[in-house]
């Protein structure tokens, strides 16, 4: 499963659930009111995808006076700001989570110079963690209730609330747990919110029981990519890459699972109409030979869908390349072939007698006109 | 092997692999649910395994679990089983990284192997198929699965597994072949599965991807001489910059170090003495390559034909049976019911839908007739047999369904088939003189059906039966039928002025005209009993109507008056 990133403003919300102290804080998108509270001062800051905000001039202190003005400067760079209460406090930490087969705990002196004295940080397992930091144990479990990576940087101890707060955060989370635990994260924006197909086909996936993944890459890019299987794909990208044309690549994505004929049909649609309003010339239709996904229900839904799109792919002149095996192999293909002849289209249908990547080699030659 | 959350369809591979293998049938039973499966030819019932007899089981078979639940439940039903089970496959892909971490540790803990999450398990050729590894029956015969090959297949996709399978079919086929699972923390790892697998196998074929370092581990134990077969590998991802950091493939291949890059990996790997391609269409030439140094046989062996399925078989035109059903009034077309070729959604009336389903076509002329009809038949109070039945049984407590079916079941010859019995005397004796039919009835000591009110007469005439004859006449409508049937009511009422012509005879009488102008056969439709049924689909109207009614009024139990009854 995928692992997003998340905001600040959106993980001290979660972490604010999940009973850690934090600042007061409130996020402002450009064009939004700013709903301040009361504080002696404040720290504003970027409430954005990247590191090392300070050194971009990104975070900045304000007093109440300034505090608006400080808002409106920083929305003029970036969409999104993150308000919080200047906490005063003696020492800086650093600590940070990361999920993996051994999970990764690290401790130690933080604030904006970390990196340099990065020596002084030691990793410790959770049983040290436990022993000998028991007032950071929470974060450990705030970290398992579903985050992939937490990195607080830096956390302090807030001598009048006599507890432990994180003032800086970078997270990510893992999706399986948003979707076990959705009291949690109701509400809560994961990653970079998508837009047109790309939100399109976030929300088929999440409706359906198979897999439906699109990720635009390049508009320009002549070949669009419909392929069975998130490895398939890659290997697809790989060869573009190989052969040198990686850039003509126009998007990422797959279908697996054993999607509905619908699903398929609908997907195959979403992806055809940008790959028209796009730059699309060639269509790779590919994947492996699958386990149990049926091909001939899939591409008697994608058949279909090239149907519905006919007059437009003909008018641009696209190219049809296709390979795959897998369940009822000769049935999904044949039904594909006679679409693509019916609709009048260039095409190359190929089964298992070819391997994964020929039908990518064979559309990148016919672009050339060495086809 | 036992199985929780089965779908027959992902299972019956598993059961051809076995059949083709001429292997017994290697799935014991599903937790909960019984499996009905094909064995060859042969239908199997396997019986539920209650989840008290799991434990039992396990220990009595092969002590494998094949865990086909989705990441919803696959840590809640995967925990119990680690420390019972030999093995277990999880299939479900998305399992929470967390709860992926404690199966794992559970597993290594309690010794139980535990493959996946987000695995499609793995192939033994001519041994065993655990998951959906291999494909299905087609794809077990052509890639060869079904007999002991020389390869050992190890990769992480589970797609792709399908795929190098087919590659070494040709070159010595699959001995062995594993699919870890895509997510970030599995079960298993590359090295431990060709480590176990080495006696079994001649050659190793790896496809491993970008991110995390199992590849290097198999480097270092190439190196460290722990594996000593050949191994050929490719690692994918190169083209990971592309995807300028965003996550792809699996959720385990991201670029997070330059020594989780393909490249790098793929350096390690050939440094190390494996054979390592640097394009996947290289692969197939590398197999051929490494199977040819090593004398590795091509694969060959006989397997039994693999039944086809019987809707296969149909398409195919090669087989053909006698359908046990005929019927022509009504049949689903592209997701719709058309009612004699006509999709639903345009019939436009109740009328219309009766005049397809009943007779066949539309005709206007009928389905105004059949509106006038229903609607004057609908109902005819609590008292008469039919309703007192329905509402007697609706007082019992029984369903609408039930009540009308009490009350349908009171229809017959004395209560509701005056219609019928209407239309049966005017299709007989339209023909002949009235006089002579009263004769007749009354030599048999019959009444006539359709003549006779209880309270109307000629002076106090039916206006029911009046709007149905002048609408017969604007219509111009009026043919033997009910020219008949006036002239003998003219004959009965010189007798008894209340045996006047009643909606019965009326509607029979100019039903069959209808039905005989628009060019129906009317004898057989009043034969086969369309007319009693036209009765019972109106009355059915005042019987729900009923039966609603005494629900809604909320009334008890009906016992019948004592003193009301005669007792011998």
């Amino acid at each position: 499963m995928a692992f997003q990133k998340i905001r600040e403003g959106e993980a001290f919300r979660v972490l604010e659930r999940l009973g850690i102290a934090v600042p007061p804080f409130v996020t402002v998108r450009r064009g939004q009111p700013l709903q301040l509270f009361e504080a002696e001062r404040y720290v504003v800051k970027a409430d954005a995808f990247f590191n090392k905000r300070a050194k971009q001039g990104l975070v900045k202190i304000a007093s109440p006076s300034e505090v608006e003005a400080t808002v409106e400067e920083m929305l003029e760079k970036v969409d999104r700001v993150i308000v919080q209460a200047f906490i005063p406090h003696k020492e800086e930490y650093y600590l940070s989570f990361k999920a993996g087969k051994e999970e990764r705990i690290l401790f130690g002196p933080g604030g904006t110079e970390v990196e340099e004295h990065w020596d002084a940080i030691r990793s410790l397992s959770p049983e040290e963690l436990k022993s000998n930091f028991p007032h950071l144990w929470p974060f450990y479990k705030a970290f398992k209730a579903g985050f992939f990576s937490l990195e607080m940087n830096p956390i302090v101890f807030d001598e009048e609330k006599e507890a432990w707060v994180p003032l800086g955060i970078v997270a990510e989370v893992d999706e399986g747990h948003i979707s076990t635990n959705p009291e949690l994260w109701e509400g809560i924006e994961i990653g970079e919110p998508k837009e047109g197909v790309e939100k399109a086909v976030e929300e088929m996936d999440r409706k359906s029981y198979a897999s439906l993944k699109l990720t635009l890459l390049n508009r320009q890019g002549r070949v669009w990519l419909l392929v069975a299987g998130g490895g398939a794909s890659v290997v697809y990208l790989d060869k573009a890459y190989e052969m040198g044309k990686g850039e003509e690549v126009a998007n990422y994505g797959e279908y697996s699972g054993n999607p509905t004929g619908e699903e398929v049909y609908r997907y195959t649609l979403l992806l055809l109409d940008e790959m028209l309003k796009g730059n699309g010339k060639a269509l790779v239709v590919g994947g492996g030979i699958a386990n149990f996904t049926d091909v001939g229900r899939s591409f008697r839904a994608i058949a279909k869908a090239l149907r519905e799109r006919a007059e437009g792919l003909r008018q641009r002149g696209v190219g049809v390349f296709v390979r795959r095996g897998g369940v009822r192999e000769e049935e999904g293909l044949q039904a594909i072939r006679e679409a693509l002849e019916e609709i009048g289209l260039y095409h190359e249908v190929y089964g298992r007698e070819q391997p994964l990547p020929y039908a990518m080699e064979r559309a990148l030659l016919w672009l050339e006109g060495r086809a | 092997m036992i199985i929780i959350n089965p779908k027959e369809a992902l299972l019956q591979p598993i059961l051809d692999f076995d059949y083709l293998s001429g292997r017994e049938p290697s799935i014991e039973g599903a937790v909960g649910k019984p499996l009905r499966l094909f064995y060859g030819p042969r239908e199997l019932y396997i019986p539920a395994i209650e989840p008290e007899e799991l434990e039992e089981r396990l220990e009595e078979g092969d002590g494998i679990v094949l865990n086909l639940s989705s990441f919803r439940s696959a840590y809640a039903t995967t925990m119990p089983l680690l420390g019972k089970a030999k093995m277990v496959v999880v299939v479900a892909e998305g399992v929470p990284i967390h709860q992926a971490k404690e199966m794992v540790e559970k597993a290594e803990r309690t010794g139980t192997k535990l493959l996946g999450p987000a695995s499609v398990g793995f192939v033994e050729g001519g041994i065993r198929k655990v998951g959906l590894a291999g494909g299905d029956g087609r794809n077990i015969v052509k890639s060869k699965l079904y007999t002991r090959g020389s390869w050992g297949i190890v990769s992480k996709s589970g797609g792709l597994l399908n795929e190098l399978i087919w590659i070494t079919s040709r070159y010595g086929g699959t001995a062995k072949a594993v699919a870890l699972g895509g997510d970030l923390i599995t079960g298993s790892s590359f090295v431990g599965e060709m480590e176990e697998m080495q006696g079994q196998v001649e050659a190793f074929l790896l496809l491993g991807e970008v991110g995390g370092r199992a590849e290097l581990e198999v480097a270092k134990a190439i190196e460290g001489g722990r594996i000593t077969k050949p191994v050929v590998a490719h690692v994918y991802g190169k083209s990971a910059s592309l995807m300028k950091g965003r996550s792809f493939g699996h959720a385990a291949a991201m670029v997070k170090a330059e020594e989780e890059s393909a490249e790098y990996k793929m350096e390690a790997l050939s440094a190390a003495g494996a054979i390592v391609v640097e394009s996947f269409s290289q692969l197939e030439e590398a197999v051929a390559r490494v199977a040819k140094e090593r004398g590795i046989r091509p694969v060959e062996a006989p397997h039994p034909p693999l039944p086809m399925e019987w809707r296969e078989a149909l398409e195919k035109g090669l087989v053909r049976r006698k359908r046990s059903i005929v019927s022509s009034i009504a049949r689903e077309k592209d997701g719709i019911i058309h009612y004699r070729g006509i999709p639903a959604t345009a019939v436009d009336s109740i009328a219309g839908a009766i005049a397809l389903l009943w007779f066949g076509r539309r005709s206007p002329l009928l389905e105004e007739l059949i509106e006038r009809a229903v609607v004057l038949l609908a109902d005819h109070g609590p008292a008469v047999a039919g309703a007192h039945n329905a509402i007697v049984t609706a007082r019992a407590g029984k369903s609408i369904v039930e009540s009308l079916a009490a009350g349908l079941l009171t229809i017959g010859p004395r209560f509701g088939g005056a219609l019928d019995g209407a239309a049966r005397l005017f299709l007989t004796h339209r023909d002949e003189r009235p006089y002579r039919v009263i004769e007749i009835f009354k030599a048999k000591g019959q009444r006539l059906p359709g003549y006779g009110h209880r309270v109307k007469s000629r002076d106090n005439p039916d206006e029911r039966v009046k709007a149905l004859l002048s609408w017969a006449r604007e219509r111009g409508v009026v043919g033997r039928h009910t020219t008949f049937a006036l002239a003998l009511e003219e004959e009965l009422l010189k007798k008894n002025p209340k045996l006047i012509l009643n909606v019965d005879g009326a509607l029979a009488a100019i039903l069959l005209d209808v039905l005989e102008r628009e060019g129906f056969n009317a004898k057989e439709l009043v034969d086969i009993g369309a007319f009693n049924a036209l009765f019972a689909l109106a009355r059915s109207i005042g019987m729900i109507g009923h039966a609603l009614d005494q629900k809604r009024l909320k009334e008890g139990l009906y016992r019948h008056d004592e003193d009301d009854i005669l007792y011998l």
